[in-house]
């Protein structure tokens, strides 16, 4: 068991093979040696913890994540590992924006790269045949464009 | 407990977030969501692009200069912008239209360095002529600097014809009703000028480096390519006599005099390198005078002529005096069928040539014609060519003149399941031998069709007694004069070019193999290696480095063992 406490100060016992798939803890425990002591996790708070640890315990028993990511899979499968989400997937990503792009900040801060690479899917699915004022208006991006640049955006958006 | 220190000082709300510099940004519930796609750190959001499909990627970098400067760059990549070193534009036809699309809304200043630009000719000529006018825009307005650019012809011959070539049509009767005339070689005639503009929006760039040259089939057909340039230029015309005549007057008197114009006209472009690899340079009357009017007011220092299928040497004998460029100074000649004679007095008009490299494969057709001429080349210090030609260039009875010649290199093909012998230079070389010997160096250029099990006949004892009973009786009685002569032209050699036709090399078995074939050229120093293999970095560094060590230690007169590739 390790004990990891978030930065709004709310402790968690967690399995240890849950807690390694995070490679931040990994390193820490390899660090620290055999102890129980708690680790801190300054980045991450309860709300967005909570998240990645339910990813975590459902996805415990995957196979891990290859660094080699050219040589293994065929293009067939890494085509459909990028295309097909799980209904559980899809239903865990299913949150407001602003969750989804903490979990992504903290599942880059924590390191594990398979609930980085599903959120960052999960964004590009929001993007995905969306017109440009749709987009605009889900992100809220501001256009800070230059008169003379967006009456080009405007050309180019009217000829595509 | 040093975490408990930390949770005292930060008291967030479940609301706050931390941006990648840890500034924590309060989050107020009215303003949703204020922490977005843009804020993400940069990796981040490429991360997320890298999942996003194609055409939703331009949309985004309409969306705002952070998500311009990201998604553009990517958007491009994938189609074939800058993905290799050097900024290099790839416009092949499938990504063709949407590169220019991306690069024309781009708000970023695109550095461009190199252009490869592969022309389908069979496709549409209402799509070619809207893909070379965007370009061409683009050249002008939009990309910066341009260094070098290929065009290559794609699918030059009709689809038919191609067919009939590899056998696809097995009924001749069924082609004979199609087969294409000579206006079907190529790019379709109306788009010529388009095309040409845009040549010349790539030389108005600034551009140094031009290639023009063809993948795929392109044969018998292309037969009847040069004959409109040789109607234009006046070659068809009557007696063999007065066209004679008619050139002699126009090489004598008019280039001369064409010379004498201000020099001024000749720097229009920064066009320095200038590779004709393919007839369809020639392809029509507009596309030939192209050319022409490039090559002759260009100050074009370094040329190439080669792949020349298909033009005989009555093109070139018409062609080439209309060629002129006084900056010449280094010259490629590759496969092409010209009269040496006809070489010759090209050669004679550009006495500034310091570096001639004649193909092992130019084959040009000798007539008697080239003992009349009496040639200076007052420049050149360098000459290869395979040993043939040099017999008459710099062999005892060529008129040719090269007072500055330092080094000369030997080119030398090996054919598939050949061994080298040493009889290979020695005969052809025999009566050139003494001025090879007066030279600083001699270079040996020796390609082999594919990777010989052994680089050399299986008897050693051959090398010394050249009168064994395997060597050929027309040759004998050379042999028998050079085993009384001390030196023969492998002692000369002290860099040797050896250039395998395969695409891996076996590095090791190589350089344990290579050994008996080096120490066969007592004065050798420099070995070069080169392979079909375009990719450098395939080769792995470090096995090249033993490999090199290994040929060092097995050879020791060698100075340098070097890896290399193909130059052309």
């Amino acid at each position: 068991m390790v004990i990891l406490i978030t930065s709004d100060n709310v402790k968690y016992v967690v399995e240890k093979d849950v807690a390694e798939l995070s490679v931040l803890v990994k390193n820490m425990l390899e660090d620290i040696g055999p102890s129980d002591e708690p680790i801190p996790l300054h980045n991450v708070t309860s709300t967005v913890f909570n998240k990645v640890l339910e990813y975590c315990i459902y996805h415990r028993n995957d196979p891990p994540p290859s660094d080699d990511d050219e040589g293994c899979a065929s293009p067939l499968h890494k085509y459909l590992a990028s295309h097909i989400c799980s209904e559980w997937d899809q239903r865990f990503f299913d949150v407001d924006q602003a969750l989804l792009f903490d979990i992504i900040l903290a599942a880059n801060y924590l390191d594990i790269k398979t609930l980085l690479d599903d959120a960052c899917k999960a964004v590009a699915h929001l993007i995905q045949g969306k017109s440009t004022e749709e987009i605009r208006g889900i992100f809220n991006i501001v256009n800070d464009f230059t008169p003379e640049e967006e009456a080009r955006v405007k050309k180019e958006n009217v000829s595509s | 407990m040093t975490f408990s220190e930390e949770e005292d000082n930060l008291q967030p709300q479940e609301s706050g977030i931390f941006t990648e510099d840890d500034r924590f940004i309060d989050e107020s519930p009215t303003r949703i969501p204020t922490f977005t796609l843009t804020d993400l750190p940069n990796e981040i959001t490429l991360h997320i692009l890298s999942h996003v499909p194609d055409s939703d990627l331009l949309t985004l970098s309409f969306l705002s200069r952070t998500l311009h400067t990201l998604a553009l760059p990517l958007y491009l990549a994938r189609k074939n912008f800058g993905p290799r070193p050097g900024n290099q534009l790839v416009l092949y036809d499938y990504n063709a239209l949407d590169a220019l699309e991306a690069l024309e809304a781009s708000f970023l200043r695109v550095p461009l360095k190199r252009l490869y630009y592969p022309v389908d000719c069979a496709k549409d000529a209402r799509k070619l002529t809207k893909d070379f006018r965007m370009l061409k825009e683009l050249l002008d307005r939009k990309l910066e600097v341009l260094e070098e650019a290929q065009v290559d012809f794609w699918n030059p011959t009709p689809a038919t014809e191609a067919e009939f070539l590899t056998g696809a049509v097995l009924s001749t009767s069924a082609v004979s009703g199609s087969r294409p005339s000579e206006s079907d070689i190529g790019l379709p005639e109306e788009v010529h000028r388009d095309f040409l503009a845009l040549l010349d929006a790539v030389l108005a760039r600034g551009c140094r480096s031009l290639r023009i040259s063809h993948s795929g089939a392109l044969m018998p057909a292309v037969m009847k390519i040069g004959n409109d340039v040789r109607r234009d230029l006046g070659g068809g015309f009557g007696p063999a006599l007065l066209r004679d005549v008619y050139w002699q007057l126009r090489t004598q008197i008019f280039l001369p005099l064409s010379r004498l114009l201000p020099t001024g006209t000749r720097q229009r472009n920064s066009l320095h390198t200038f590779d004709l690899h393919s007839p369809l340079a020639f392809q029509s009357s507009i596309f030939s005078s192209w050319t022409l009017r490039t090559l002759n007011s260009s100050a074009i220092t370094t040329l190439s002529i080669s792949q020349q299928f298909g033009l005989d040497e009555g093109f070139w004998s018409v062609v080439l005096p209309c060629i002129d460029i006084p900056t010449l100074t280094s010259l490629y000649l590759g496969p092409s069928s010209m009269r040496f004679s006809d070489l010759l007095t090209f050669l004679a008009r550009h006495d500034r040539i310091r570096k001639l490299l004649l193909g092992g494969s130019l084959r040009p057709s000798l007539d008697e014609n080239m003992q009349r001429f009496s040639i200076s080349l007052p420049c050149l210090e360098h000459l290869s060519a395979p040993s043939h030609l040099l017999n008459h260039l710099i062999g005892p009875t060529s008129r040719v003149s090269a007072p500055v010649l330092s080094s000369v290199t030997i080119s030398l093909f090996i054919e598939h399941n050949q061994h080298y012998q040493s009889s290979m230079l020695n005969d052809p070389l025999f009566y050139t031998f003494s001025r090879l010997k007066a030279l600083q160096e001699v270079h040996l250029s020796l390609s082999f069709a594919s990777l010989p099990t052994s680089w050399e006949l299986p008897h050693r004892s051959r090398i010394t007694n050249c009168l064994s009973s395997t060597s050929l009786s027309s040759t004998g009685s050379w042999n028998t004069l050079f085993s009384s002569h001390q030196e023969q032209v492998h002692d000369l050699i002290t860099h040797m070019d050896l250039e395998l036709k395969v695409y891996s090399l076996p590095l090791f078995p190589l350089a344990t193999k290579l050994q008996g074939l080096v120490t066969r050229f007592p004065k050798l120093r420099h070995l070069r290696i080169t392979s079909l293999s375009k990719d450098e970095e395939r080769v792995d560094g470090l096995r090249k480095d033993m490999a090199v060590r290994v040929l060092l230690g097995h050879c020791p007169q060698l100075d340098s063992v070097e890896f290399g590739c193909p130059e052309r």
